[in-house]
């Protein structure tokens, strides 16, 4: 069940934040799909494996040698805040 | 040139009736006059380097051999192009500038063909009306107050309109034949696995697939002979050989067996939709098809597993948008904290949020078995059915939609993506063609083949493109 508190729970886990307005469409919105998921009929499902992938493929080994990557300059182009090679975030230690 | 298939631009290339050059020159300038908002960005630099690239390949006698030499081509905005802007057309990523190459776009490229524009899409890709994304709507090519579909509605759009002969899309839950639906085009989604991911901006791991818009099968046929690779770079690329597209289109149909989900189609209430589907039917069945009735799982219960699981893989890629290594960063921070929070919570959408925070719900501890486990073994059940239906049959015909576009403005709910999502769930191949107009506005019918069946599917969709004209229809985009 979505309510106020669970959804501030989720936020929280989420880093996000969402307006008072979108608060209420939200709660609606995410119960709807869980409340149509309920609806499950759990006999019709049960002993089946959780299905994570599509297709039943194994995922193949490759050689274990680095591949040239993206050099850290041009990546590095896209960031917000940088110096000396390193992202800049606010103090975490005191 | 508008509304040229590939095959048509081909050959005005090859007669030298035209050259890459100018026809990257006049696609450019038909973007920038054109009133859909279906672009984002153009790759102006690029675009004429690689066409003069292109008409000196062929002045050399290297083209005539290579489909794609001069063709231009626009990719969704979550496709990366080396030094091109890919925003998923959302504020997060305004500013973001691509440092490599999606494994399309360069197999793309290598084969000649011209990178031009990025298009329009719901933000990273979730939405079904293209009112997602952060820089507007894009507008219906048959009617400006209706949508164009989404996610990939740019994409169709360009199509629609004969900008482009080939747009790529990326398909999530019917991001690709939906829109294609409701912009009267060809729209391809093969078998999860098939196309790489690699360079695509991630939604649902699982169930994101690269795409393809044409007005034809055959210029779809053609588009995915050239990008349908193993990728080493992508972990679920499928190491499986390619089918021979072109030389089955033709193949007769006679005697094929086809499911027909009659539940889906008799939820459908316009009767001009209904007209064009029964017409549509018909030509199947003039072709020898065998239809046969069949049944998909409760399409409501496929809803709620597809939007549990895709919004659990959703909040999980989209954690890598943070605020420190790119994308935007709130000013207004106090502390790692709240630099996450703020940066995060100002620069998604609401439906991005929405789709967030049901993702982080459902994997969070106390409710993984209710609802993530639950839907997984939905989905288990969903592609044993599928299995099953295809002892059976070849392939499956049913709606890409119950409506038409919708008006812009007008609620759609996500039970509209019924009839798309099954295959994502399913990873199965599926294509929307064009069966006509109900009121002015285009129809498209579905059809989903068994993995890696691709050539069953577009065999089908040329059968009855060569029977019908629907495929030649386009809209008056100039009439506003």
């Amino acid at each position: 069940m979505i309510d106020e508190t669970t959804l501030s729970q989720v936020e929280k886990l989420a880093k996000l934040n969402l307006s008072d307005e979108q608060r209420q469409l939200a709660i609606k919105k995410m119960q709807g799909i869980l409340d149509m998921l309920d609806k499950i009929d759990m006999q019709a499902i049960e002993g089946l494996a959780p299905l994570y992938h599509p297709l039943e493929i194994a995922q193949p080994y490759r050689a274990d040698i680095a591949d040239p990557n993206i050099d850290r300059e041009r990546l590095q182009q896209n960031a917000p805040s940088v110096d000396k090679n390193l992202f800049l975030v606010p103090k975490v230690i005191d | 040139m508008k509304y040229s298939t590939l095959s048509k631009l081909q050959q005005l290339l090859d007669n030298k009736a035209v050259s890459a050059t100018e026809l990257a020159q006049d696609t450019l300038a038909a973007i920038k006059a054109d009133q859909h908002n279906a672009i984002l960005s153009t790759c102006d630099e690029l675009a004429l380097a690689q066409a003069h690239a292109a008409d000196q390949k062929r002045a050399n006698g290297e083209g005539d051999s290579t489909a794609l030499l001069g063709i231009p081509v626009i990719y969704k905005d979550n496709f990366n192009i080396k030094g091109s802007k890919t925003t998923c057309a959302s504020k997060m990523l305004e500013n973001y500038t691509s440092v490599y190459d999606a494994h399309i776009v360069e197999l793309m490229q290598t084969q000649g063909s011209i990178s031009i524009a990025k298009a329009n899409m719901d933000e990273f890709a979730m939405g079904s009306t293209n009112e997602n994304s952060a820089f507007g709507a894009v507008k219906n090519p048959y009617h400006p107050e209706h949508c164009s579909g989404g996610s990939s509605g740019g994409s169709a759009a360009v199509v629609a309109n004969g900008l482009v002969p080939i747009a790529f899309g990326s398909d999530t839950g019917g991001s690709v034949r939906q829109p294609a639906a409701f912009c009267g085009i060809t729209g391809l989604k093969p078998t999860y696995g098939r196309l790489s991911r690699f360079g695509i901006v991630a939604f649902g791991s699982s169930f994101d697939q690269p795409g393809i818009f044409a007005h034809t099968a055959e210029d779809t046929a053609i588009t995915l002979a050239a990008v349908a690779q193993y990728d080493s770079k992508d972990s679920t690329s499928v190491e499986q050989p390619t089918g021979d597209y072109l030389s089955q289109l033709n193949q007769p149909l006679q005697g094929k067996k086809i499911g027909l989900v009659k539940s889906l189609f008799e939820r459908i209430t316009d009767k001009a939709i209904q007209n064009r589907y029964q017409s549509a039917l018909d030509v199947y069945q003039a072709q020898g098809v065998e239809f046969i009735d069949i049944e998909l799982p409760n399409p409501e219960l496929c809803v709620a597993a597809y939007y549990v699981l895709s919004s659990s893989e959703c909040s999980s890629n989209l954690s890598r948008f943070d605020g420190v290594r790119y994308g935007h960063r709130s000013e207004n921070i106090e502390d790692l904290d709240s630099l996450y929070t703020h940066s995060r919570s100002e620069a998604f959408g609401e439906e991005t949020k929405r789709r967030i925070l049901l993702g982080t719900f459902a994997l969070s501890a106390g409710y993984f078995d209710a609802y993530y486990v639950k839907a997984q073994k939905m989905r288990r059940a969903i592609l044993n059915q599928f299995q099953q239906t295809f002892d059976s049959v070849d392939n499956i015909l049913l709606p890409t939609s119950l409506t038409t576009a919708p008006k812009l403005g007008q609620d759609f709910d996500y039970n509209d993506d019924m009839c798309t999502i099954t295959a994502n769930l399913a990873g199965l191949p599926a294509i929307s063609h064009s069966v006509g107009l109900a009121d002015g506005l285009p129809v498209g019918l579905q059809i989903i083949g068994k993995h890696f069946d691709e050539a069953g599917i577009l065999n089908m969709t040329h059968r009855f493109q060569q029977a019908t004209d629907f495929h030649e229809i386009h809209p008056k985009s100039l009439r506003y």
